[in-house]
Parts: structure tokens; C-alpha cells; sequence
């Protein structure tokens, strides 16, 4: 059997319901796994567990806030119900709406809610899934947990602080996790998401926008959810059983350059910095 | 300030612009300093102003025969070693020009750069360590470059020499710490002097979109730096690279981009 085969592991996904999360939960499924898709509304889960069921594939539904503890208690209970076991858990559920995202500012103007409702979902929400879900992974021989980190929480940016110093914690977190657990057959690492085209991005950036950022890549073209699914997918699975506390890129290679390379590939057609044949 | 009072160094690449000011700044913490240049004519001007206090040497980095002859010379002269600041770097713009891309870059243009940024620090280290160690510990400061952190358009000869030079620090580091030894790199980013603006036009523009500082580094910034680690205050750094670039690697690289946008927003 490939050690990227999934069968009969069991996979908890938050945010699972849409983007990167849906690609995930799916991709999960395909390569065998039975799935907890966690969605903070119930109705976006649907749609999902649906079409791993069509299938052919093992899925159920878990919903709540991932800020409210009951959250990860219940999917992880939900996951021991049904199948016995939790060898999986995708931390990926982070605050996306636009109208929410426009007020997390650059640090003066920063309101403390903001600060406050971004920590809770995007890293305490984290940590509070790995404290439900690690003694039965333990239990049951072990796991794997995943982060979903940013390019934002390795590098600075203008606006977007607190998600930004969010993404940089759950690196963190996984460290911790990596150390204190390791021994005991956990493994947990992170993947520094670059820019993906999300619905979510998509309705929140204008065409212009989109093409400077992909000026920035080092691939022909931004990501796609799945380009990340298949890098989270692949830590969480056996193939990856020596990595652990490692934060990989899977980002297009915009943290790999300096960063005036776009402009020198602009001007480069000018005075012959990179000869073009 | 006089941290290195009757200390002795070696500034290789001493008789350029930023090792003249690193020179500069270890003779007025007190040390005495052999400015070493494949330039004699550089090497005298760089030590001339700082009197008897510095030597000017001329060696060639590439040549293990050179670079010996150049420390012991430093050792006969000021009488120890304590400081070995290995800064030179291939620099002749015609060969510079050529170092491209990996399919375009001529062979010998990337193992010139290799023997004189790489296997140059090494030759440096290898002939300063006993001296330094028989006189009971130093502090070797290796010139890297962001270049060897990130990747670029072009020279990536010197992109991967410098990327060389800061697992050679580490290297060193592990090496010869219980020796007394201290080997740390330093990562600059541009340094916009008056030459480098004439050399590549519209540069000065682009650096400036993408450092965080109001103002280029200078090479007295570059100075300062080397000084502290020369120096007992930084006795208990070892094997880092410390950048000094004023931010450039610090953002994501659509920062300014990003920040155009929304002042036009």
C-alpha cells in the first residue's frame, strides 16, 4: 500500500466546507480517508459531505464557532462515534468575511476586538482542536496535524496584522505540539500558504490586484485550492512520517525571492539584466 | 567607543568602499588593522589616513600562497590576530556581467566567483584560526549578502557563493567554538553608493520602494555591525547571520506594490 494512501484514517478538517478547506476534505476522501467536515454553519458542510458520499467515500458533519471549545469537543466526539478513531486534523478554519477582514487594519487603527475575535478563531480555535483531538490520537497510535499558516505570519504586510500575527502562532503552536507529543507518534507542521484563489479572494480583489500579486510568484500562476490540499494532504499522510515540526511553503515561492524581483523583471527587458534569447 | 583596544585585524577586500569603512571604524575602537585588497593602489588608500595604526597588504584571494603570505604578514607585523573580517569579494564588473542565470552563466565565470567568495573565506580562515586560537580565541565576521538568502534575476554565482558562506560560518563556528572562536555572517543589502546608482540605473529607485528604512544602508552602517561582533559585547553570539538590509526581507515582496495601490485607492 502507498504510504499516501488514507484508508481507514480518520481526518477532521475545520473550515472544510469551502476553498482550500473543501479541496482538502475532498482530497482527503479520494485518497481514503473518512472525513469530519467542521464548517462554522451548518449548510456550507453540506454540500461537501455530499459529494464524498456520491463518491463512494465516509463523511459527516460537524458545526460550531472553532472559537467555542464545544466546537472541537464535538467533533472529535463525533469522529470517536462514528469510527472509533481520529488520525488526522487539518487546522484550517480562519476568519474570512470581508467585512470583518476590512477592519483587522495596520496596528494603530486596530480595534481589540479585532485582535480579539482573530486570535480566538484563528489560533486558540487551532490549539483548542489539537487539545481535543491529540489523546485519542495518542489512543489510537498516533496522528498527524496540520496548520494552515500564511506568508502573512512569516513576513510583514500592510494591513491584516492580526490575522497576519495569528498565522505566525500557529506555527508556533505546532512546534509545541511537534515537541510535547512527538515521542508519543504525533507529528505537526505547518504550511505557509502564499496567495490562492479562493472565492473568497476572488470576490475581495480586484482584477489589477490579482495581476500585480501574481507578478510576484515564481509559478506562471497564482495557486489553486487544490495545489494546497495535495501539500496538507500529503504532511498528514505516511508518506511524510519523518517530517515533523517543519513549516513548508506551499506558496508559489513568494517568500523564496528578494523582493524588488518583480520590478527587476520589469526592467529587465530594458537593459538586458537576464539576457532574453 | 573602544572595544578593541590592542586588538589585530585582518579587513580582506579592505581597500573597497564598505571594507575601507569597516577598517576606519575597527582602528577607532582601538584595534590595529591590516587593510588586505587585490588592489595594492585601493589597499593604501583605505590604510594611508589611518597611519601606523594600519598596514596596507595586497593578496589574492584565490591563491592559498597569497593569502598565508597576507596573515602572516599581519602576525609579523602587529605581533597576534584577534580578528579576521572576510569581506572580499569578485568584483571586476566585466566578469560580473556575465554572472547570469544557470543557463546562460559562462563555467569559469561561476568558479572564479566560487574561488574567490567562497574558497577565499575559507583559505582566510584556515591560515587565521591557528593564530587566533594560539592567542586564545578570536572573532571571524564573514561578508554574506540577502542575495545568498533569496533568490534574484540575475548573478546567481554570487547568489550561491554567498549562500555557501553562511553554512562555511556555521561550519567554522561549530568547529572551533571551544577554541574561543566566534564565527558569524553578516547579510547586507544594498548598499547604494554613488557608484553602484551610476552602474545600474533606476536601481536606486527600486530599493528604495522595497526598504523599510527611511534612508540606504551606508557602509558605515556595514561598520558598526562588524565592529559589535568583532567585539567582547558580542561574546556570546556565534554560528548567526545577522542581516542588514533595512527590512528588505522582513515584508512580503508585494509590500510596495500593495502600498502603491492603496494610496491610489
Amino acid at each position: 500500500m502507498s504510504a499516501f494512501d488514507l484508508t481507514d484514517k480518520v481526518a477532521i478538517v475545520t473550515g472544510g466546507g469551502s476553498g482550500i478547506g473543501e479541496q482538502c476534505s475532498l482530497l482527503l476522501a479520494e485518497r481514503g480517508a473518512r472525513v469530519v467536515v467542521v464548517t462554522s454553519t451548518a449548510d456550507t458542510a453540506a454540500p461537501v459531505v455530499a459529494a464524498i458520499r456520491a463518491a463512494g467515500g465516509e463523511a459527516i458533519e460537524a458545526s460550531g464557532d472553532v472559537a467555542d471549545e464545544a466546537t472541537a469537543k464535538g467533533a472529535v466526539a463525533a469522529a470517536m462515534a462514528k469510527w472509533g478513531r481520529v488520525d488526522i486534523l487539518i487546522n484550517n478554519a480562519a476568519i474570512t468575511g470581508a467585512t470583518f477582514l476590512a477592519r483587522d487594519t495596520n496596528v494603530t487603527e486596530m480595534e481589540a476586538d479585532v485582535w480579539q475575535r482573530t486570535l480566538a478563531v484563528n489560533l486558540i480555535g487551532p490549539a483548542l482542536f489539537c487539545k481535543h483531538a491529540i489523546p485519542v490520537m495518542i489512543a489510537g497510535g498516533g496522528g498527524s496535524i496540520v496548520m494552515v499558516s500564511s506568508g502573512r505570519g512569516v513576513q510583514g504586510d500592510l494591513g491584516l496584522t492580526a490575522y497576519g500575527a495569528s498565522k505566525a502562532a500557529v506555527i508556533n503552536l505546532a512546534l509545541n505540539v511537534a515537541t510535547q507529543y512527538g515521542k508519543q507518534g504525533i507529528r505537526a507542521n505547518s504550511v505557509v500558504v502564499g496567495m490562492v484563489m479562493t472565492p473568497s479572494v476572488a470576490n475581495g480583489t480586484t482584477p489589477e490586484m490579482q495581476a500585480m500579486l501574481r507578478g510576484h510568484h515564481l509559478t506562471p500562476d497564482i495557486g489553486k485550492p487544490r495545489d494546497v490540499a495535495e501539500v496538507l494532504v500529503f504532511l498528514a499522510s505516511d508518506a511524510a512520517r519523518f517530517v515533523t515540526g517543519a513549516t513548508l511553503a506551499a506558496d508559489g515561492g513568494i517568500t523564496a525571492h528578494t523582493a524588488p524581483y518583480a520590478d527587476f523583471l520589469g526592467m529587465s527587458a530594458g537593459d538586458g539584466m537576464i539576457r532574453k534569447d | 567607543m573602544a572595544r578593541l583596544t590592542d586588538r589585530v585585524a585582518i579587513v580582506t577586500g579592505g581597500g573597497g568602499g564598505i571594507g575601507a569603512a569597516v577598517a576606519r571604524r575597527l582602528v577607532d575602537e582601538g584595534a590595529r588593522v591590516v587593510v588586505a585588497d587585490l588592489f595594492e593602489d585601493s589597499a593604501r588608500r583605505a590604510a594611508e589616513p589611518l597611519g601606523d595604526r594600519a598596514l596596507a597588504v595586497q593578496f589574492d584571494a584565490e591563491q592559498p600562497d597569497s593569502v598565508k603570505a597576507m596573515v602572516e604578514r599581519a602576525v609579523s607585523h602587529f605581533g597576534r590576530l584577534d580578528i579576521l573580517h572576510n569581506n572580499a569579494a569578485l568584483t571586476d564588473p566585466e566578469r560580473q556581467q556575465q554572472d547570469t542565470n544557470a543557463i546562460d552563466i559562462p563555467i569559469e565565470i561561476w568558479n572564479a566567483t566560487m574561488a574567490v567568495n567562497v574558497t577565499g573565506y575559507l583559505l582566510g580562515c584556515k591560515y587565521a584560526l591557528p593564530h587566533m586560537i594560539a592567542g586564545g580565541g578570536g572573532s571571524i565576521i564573514n561578508t554574506a549578502s540577502g542575495s545568498g538568502v533569496m533568490g534574484d534575476l540575475a548573478r546567481i554565482a554570487y547568489g550561491s557563493s554567498k549562500g555557501a558562506i553562511i553554512t562555511l560560518t556555521k561550519y567554522v563556528a561549530t568547529q572551533h567554538g571551544h577554541q574561543g572562536i566566534r564565527c558569524n555572517a553578516i547579510a547586507p543589502g544594498v548598499v547604494m553608493t554613488e557608484a553602484l546608482a551610476k552602474a545600474v540605473p533606476g536601481l536606486a529607485e527600486i530599493i528604495k520602494r522595497h526598504v523599510l528604512t527611511p534612508r540606504f544602508g551606508t557602509p558605515e552602517d556595514i561598520a558598526g555591525l562588524v565592529a559589535y561582533l568583532a567585539s567582547d559585547e558580542a561574546g556570546y553570539i556565534t554560528g548567526e547571520c545577522i542581516g542588514i538590509n533595512g527590512g528588505s526581507l522582513s515584508h512580503q515582496p508585494h509590500y510596495a506594490d500593495l502600498a502603491a495601490a492603496m494610496a491610489g485607492a
